[in-house]
């Protein structure tokens, strides 16, 4: 069993009235990198500034390696944070941002000096130790701003959001780097993102985070294949989703009619007539069908095809109800004003209405 | 275009010379031989020599030096406190002070030295060095408070947040990471404080007292016996002072930027 690192035990949130978290209960274990996403304004960054201490929870408890942190001052707590501005000194050198807090911690200069060197090493920022942080291109800032807080030796490293500044190119880069130091020093990392890409290439796990509460805490995988919510089958990659009902079912098999009128076959979950579901079927996971498929197939009125390389995405309709899909440019398809279009029951996602609320 | 290459220059050198000319010829005239500051006859340096023996002269600027320095530190440490604090925490009545901070800037300095004059005297406090520096000290604070509150609010205050996390303690947080970072308005604050507070002559002249006069008091005074070509000495070597502290800080300037700029 891996060790907990961090335990949030039912922490909420209220500011001004307003309940900003809604009780999360959430355990992230040792050399983790967990990743809270979710919509702006969805708490993902209240909930970290709570394990760092910078602001204090309302109701719950919070727990770092086992120990009650809830009352504990920020400084006290073996955390540290990289801000989405850096929030660099900026009239302090490199070498000084980053020495700053063992300094604080009253760590022999020796001792300071050597580690810090180690840090530089680490961010390959070695020749820059003399610089201020304006002499610095953001992607160097962002080193220093982690240098500055991983060389603190933290049991946890809270990340909020630090490549929201940085351009596309620079943030591919970054997330490596990133990743690349997260592996060699072992430490717990919590990153806040509110970048689905962000947090799937990065993550061990995600925990997808919509009006205060976690949705569903999954590996990225999970996450696309198995989605629990609709807030998530739709906040995680494309999705084209259904309400349904249930018509009949027979012993493995169910038939269910979706809101286009289209009865459609699927694998029988325990489910009863009348049932309410939501259908979600990814447009990649559309083929196109031949004249022979009768069951689960659409008819669609193709709207706008957009090129983009390796595949073309089409935007359709069935009666009144968008529809997306993906044809393989490889794929025998010329562009059709009407497309027929066939899936697997195994691959699509069923769930249950009650689920939601 | 060559045209008015010319005629820019010409009104450059206009407007420099509408600026230094009572200067130089300030500086011209303390070398005079003839005491009236009217046409030079000769050059001497018996001025200097008198200004060293006028002993009223010399204590008024020993005053004046006194004044300035104490006021400057005190007006800019509370200022600058102030300032922090007005940034940091919200209270009632929080907007209310701010706009309250204006009142002593805007206000007829002749309006602020009559009211300092009648809270003394209602105090039954004796006029002299004491309430001439509480009196600066009560003018310049504000415009410390509203320079260092200009470069607050261009930092990014996030860094606070920054040094707690990375375990300062609040007093750590304001001496190695607020006050560094806020430093050019506090200069700039005390440079402001400190130019007020030693040419200042309304005010000073409702709140000093016997023995705590001021050098622009003195100066003042003298323009109704009759100013002396040793004021004009005198003033010349304050300009020297200054030109000196102001020529050596810009070199002191130029050095560190090429230092930055060098790699």
């Amino acid at each position: 069993m891996k060790k907990v690192m961090v335990k949030l035990d039912n922490v909420k949130k209220d500011y001004e009235g307003k309940k900003i978290i809604k009780g999360i209960s959430l355990d992230i274990y040792e050399g983790e990198f967990l990743t809270l996403l979710g919509p702006s304004g969805c708490g993902k960054t209240t909930l970290l500034r709570t394990i760092s201490g910078l602001e204090k929870v309302s109701s719950g408890k919070i727990y770092i390696d086992g120990e009650d942190v809830t009352d504990v001052i920020p400084r006290k707590r073996e955390v540290n944070t990289i801000f989405q501005n850096f929030a660099l000194f900026s009239h302090m050198t490199v070498e000084k941002n980053i020495g700053f807090g063992l300094k604080m911690k009253k760590v022999p200069k020796s001792e300071i000096k050597t580690r810090v060197k180690e840090v530089i090493e680490l961010i390959q920022m070695e020749g820059f130790e003399d610089r201020k942080p304006s002499q610095l291109s953001g992607g160097q800032q962002q080193r220093v701003a982690l240098a500055r807080g991983i060389v603190n030796k933290p049991k946890v490293l809270l990340l909020d959001e630090p490549l929201s500044s940085l351009d596309m190119k620079l943030r591919k880069q970054m997330q490596v780097e990133l990743k690349r130091i997260q592996k060699k020093m072992g430490i717990t990392f919590i990153y806040v993102t509110h970048d689905q890409d962000e947090a799937l290439s990065m993550s061990d796990r995600v925990a997808i985070i919509n009006n205060g509460v976690i949705e569903q805490i999954d590996t990225p995988r999970k996450l696309y294949d198995a989605p629990k919510t609709k807030f998530v089958a739709d906040f995680i990659g494309e999705s084209n989703q259904f309400n349904a009902v249930v018509v009949s079912t027979q012993n493995d098999e169910a038939t269910i009619k979706l809101e286009i009128d289209l009865e459609i076959k699927v694998k029988n979950n325990h489910y009863d007539v009348g049932e309410r579901l939501t259908v979600i079927i990814r447009p990649e996971q559309f083929r196109l069908a031949r004249e022979k498929d009768i069951t689960n197939c659409f008819v669609v009125k193709t709207k706008e095809h957009i090129y983009s390389g390796s595949f073309t995405k089409v935007l359709g309709k069935v009666g009144k109800k968008e529809i997306e899909f993906i044809i393989y440019n490889d794929d025998d398809y010329t562009k059709n004003e009407e497309v027929k279009l066939k899936f697997s029951s195994d691959d699509i996602v069923i769930l249950e209405e009650n689920n939601e609320e | 275009m060559q045209r008015h290459r010319h005629l820019k220059n010409l009104f450059i050198f206009l407007v420099f010379l509408f600026l230094y000319l009572p200067i130089i010829t300030l500086i011209v005239f303390s070398f005079n031989t003839s005491p009236l500051n009217i046409l030079f006859e000769g050059f001497t340096l018996e001025w200097y020599g008198k200004l060293f023996s006028n002993t009223t002269l010399l204590e008024a600027l020993k005053n004046t030096i006194i004044v300035s320095v104490v006021s400057t530190v005190i007006s800019t440490f509370i200022g600058t406190l102030a300032a922090i604090g007005l940034q940091k925490y919200n209270f009632v009545g929080k907007n209310f002070i701010n706009k309250l901070l204006y009142v002593p800037v805007v206000i007829p300095e002749i309006v602020l030295g009559i009211s300092l004059l009648s809270v003394y005297t209602l105090l039954k406090l004796n006029l002299g060095l004491g309430t001439l520096i509480v009196s600066h000290i009560a003018f310049s604070i504000p415009f410390v408070i509203i320079s260092v509150r200009t470069v607050l609010n261009s930092t990014n205050l996030q860094i606070e947040e920054a040094a707690h996390d990375l375990g300062a303690n609040d007093f750590k947080t304001l001496t190695n990471v607020i006050i560094p970072e806020i430093m050019p308005g506090i200069v700039s604050g005390a440079t402001l404080a400190f130019t007020l507070s030693l040419d200042d002559v309304i005010i000073s002249y409702f709140t000093a007292g016997p023995g705590s006069n001021t050098l622009p008091l003195q100066i003042y005074a003298m323009i109704k016996t009759g100013i002396t070509p040793d004021v004009n000495a005198l003033t010349t070597l304050m300009i020297l002072v200054i030109m000196t502290v102001l020529i050596i800080s810009s070199l002191i300037q130029v050095r560190k930027m090429k230092k930055e700029y060098a790699r």
